[in-house]
């Protein structure tokens, strides 16, 4: 399945984050999205994956538009979101943790395949079955969030700042397990990474985001050496952003944040099951 | 020492009633924070609609098998009806919603069934007395009964998919979204739960605590106290709690002054959340059962 985002705009309580964002992850390859703080990357996930409804554009799925769905029913269309932090269900046991990520295949009899090709991508986590989640160290907890999110099926997957806090050896573990979601399972991989040189190491693709919209996007031997790339990374032409209107998004999305778990208004989401 | 044992036994009875009732604050707190302040009135509704079920010459194994249910469905109506459409749900709002709901059910209790406490019959049965300490058969069937519905009620938490879907959405609700458990689904099995406690701890203590339309604020104020204790997020810790609070009650009933038995649930509470605002149960945040 393609990923295909068209024109898509967002905004926290009416303050406009995101301009018409356009981008396409194919299966088989990994895009990775890079940009300061604030550019609108952990938004643009969001808002592909439902948990904040857009307030134009599209995003599909292939031909299936997905654009007004809720979160929890994307995820069951084919979509993986391994969000910022992690966010595993820390009294929770490794195995419980993997047997949510399939939530929405709970029917089909794969269970124990897609179990095993999870551990198989990362063998630390078989290891730690029983624990509690939240006694895993923070790589081990991103293994398992990525993990969780491969036991729905996914055919596309996006993930937030998967490297963030972890050890350069962990990274390059979980740089490694993307590579081989791309070239074994030929899934479509958007990754948001700060750290840009983990993430140019194995994206075939990259799109630099700035304010909100798509600064430049290419090849990553296109933009490796490209001076905005460089620029919106270090936040360079980000100060043409009035500092006041960076402190009033930076506090919007923290509020967000602290709400994100109300369903979305509009359409209801209903029962995914 | 027969006193003792006495007035123990006989709160460990209504202790359970009130442990039950700390079950429902528990569903619907972990997964939503939502405080249901109407979760007293699934028991008396409960009662009141049992006791004219018998009334009405149905036996009493029927009689539950249909009020249970009716207050389990009034449970979730009130979600779908108060609670749902509301948008940005704290703590604070959630209370002065389940505060009018209380108040409304109350009130038609009232219009329905009259001012007067009446007493379900008791379930089958002999009383005896056991070294001195008289012991009834409803007491037995309340401790038999919650005991079993409070385990049950755990092992679903602790050991059922459904379970855990329910309290990760309580641990990480963005994350249960991401995997495609629905909050909205969620917060409707939790009021289901909630209703069924409620509907059990109602119909199991009527026959000797009788019911009244006024009944279940009180009982639901105690079953808080007793989730409180847990800082309403663990349900052993609630259900031992209302235990707890059913014995204190007792003894402060027998030994000082029965005028003072329900003051203990609030002195209680003041110490709580005084000293342990957190509640008694020993770890951080997350749901545990």
């Amino acid at each position: 399945m393609s990923l295909v985002v068209r024109d898509l705009t967002a905004s926290y309580e009416g303050l406009a984050v995101l301009h018409g964002v356009s981008l396409q992850v194919d299966p088989g390859e990994i895009v990775a999205m890079v940009g300061a703080n604030g550019a609108g990357k952990t938004t643009v996930l969001r808002a592909v994956s439902g948990l904040l409804q857009p307030t134009g554009g599209s995003v599909h799925l292939d031909d299936r538009e997905i654009t007004r769905l809720g979160a929890e029913r994307i995820s069951a269309l084919g979509l993986a979101h391994v969000p910022e932090n992690r966010l595993v269900f820390p009294s929770l046991s490794v195995e419980d943790n993997l047997q949510l990520g399939g939530w929405n295949r709970k029917r089909d009899k794969r269970y124990a395949e897609r179990r095993a090709a999870a551990l198989e991508l990362f063998p630390r986590l078989a290891d730690r079955i029983a624990l509690q989640a939240g006694a895993l160290s923070g790589g081990e907890q991103q293994m398992l969030a990525m993990a969780r999110g491969l036991m729905a099926d996914p055919s596309v997957i996006v993930l937030d700042e998967p490297s963030l806090g972890l050890a350069p050896k962990v990274v390059g573990e979980i740089v490694a397990a993307l590579a081989h979601l791309r070239d074994n399972r030929n899934l479509a991989v958007l990754l948001v990474e700060q750290n840009i040189r983990a993430a140019f190491s194995v994206a075939d693709r990259a799109v630099v985001m700035e304010r909100g919209r798509v600064l430049v996007e290419g090849t990553v031997e296109q933009l490796r050496d490209d001076p905005r790339v460089q620029a919106a990374y270090l936040g360079g032409s980000a100060t043409t952003m009035p500092e006041d209107n960076v402190r009033r998004v930076a506090t919007a999305v923290a509020r967000y944040d602290h709400e994100v778990h109300d369903p979305p208004a509009g359409p209801p989401p209903g029962d995914p099951r | 020492m027969t006193d003792l044992l006495q007035l123990t036994f006989s709160g460990l009875a209504q202790g359970a009633v009130y442990g039950l009732i700390a079950l429902g604050f528990v569903a619907i707190f972990s997964v939503r924070e939502i405080v249901n302040l109407a979760q007293g009135e699934y028991a008396a509704l409960a009662g009141l609609a049992a006791i004219s079920g018998v009334a009405a010459g149905l036996p009493l194994l029927v009689v539950i098998l249909l009020v249970v249910p009716f207050v389990v469905l009034v449970s979730v109506l009130i979600e779908r009806v108060a609670i749902a459409p509301v948008k940005k749900m704290t703590p604070l709002v959630s209370i002065i919603l389940t505060l009018g709901v209380s108040t409304a059910l109350k009130a038609i209790m009232l219009l329905v069934w009259g001012p007067e406490a009446r007493s379900l019959s008791t379930f089958p049965g002999q009383n005896f007395t056991v070294a001195g300490v008289s012991i009834r058969s409803q007491e037995l069937w309340i401790l038999g009964i919650a005991a079993v519905l409070g385990y049950a009620v755990v092992w679903f938490y602790e050991h059922t998919l459904h379970g855990k879907a329910l309290r990760a959405c309580a641990e990480q609700p963005v994350a249960a979204r991401l995997v495609g458990i629905s909050p909205r689904t969620a917060t409707m099995v939790a009021f289901a739960i909630a209703g069924l406690v409620g509907a059990v701890a109602g119909v199991i203590g009527s026959p000797i605590y009788f019911a009244s339309w006024e009944h279940g604020l009180t009982l639901g104020l105690k079953g808080f106290v007793a989730a409180t204790l847990g800082g309403l997020v663990s349900f052993r810790v609630a259900f031992i709690g209302g235990l707890m609070l059913g014995v204190l009650e007792n003894l402060v009933a027998g030994y000082l002054d029965s005028g003072y038995r329900d003051a203990v649930a609030f002195i209680v509470l003041v110490l709580v959340l005084v000293l342990r605002p957190q509640g008694l149960a020993l770890r951080g945040s997350g749901v545990r059962v």
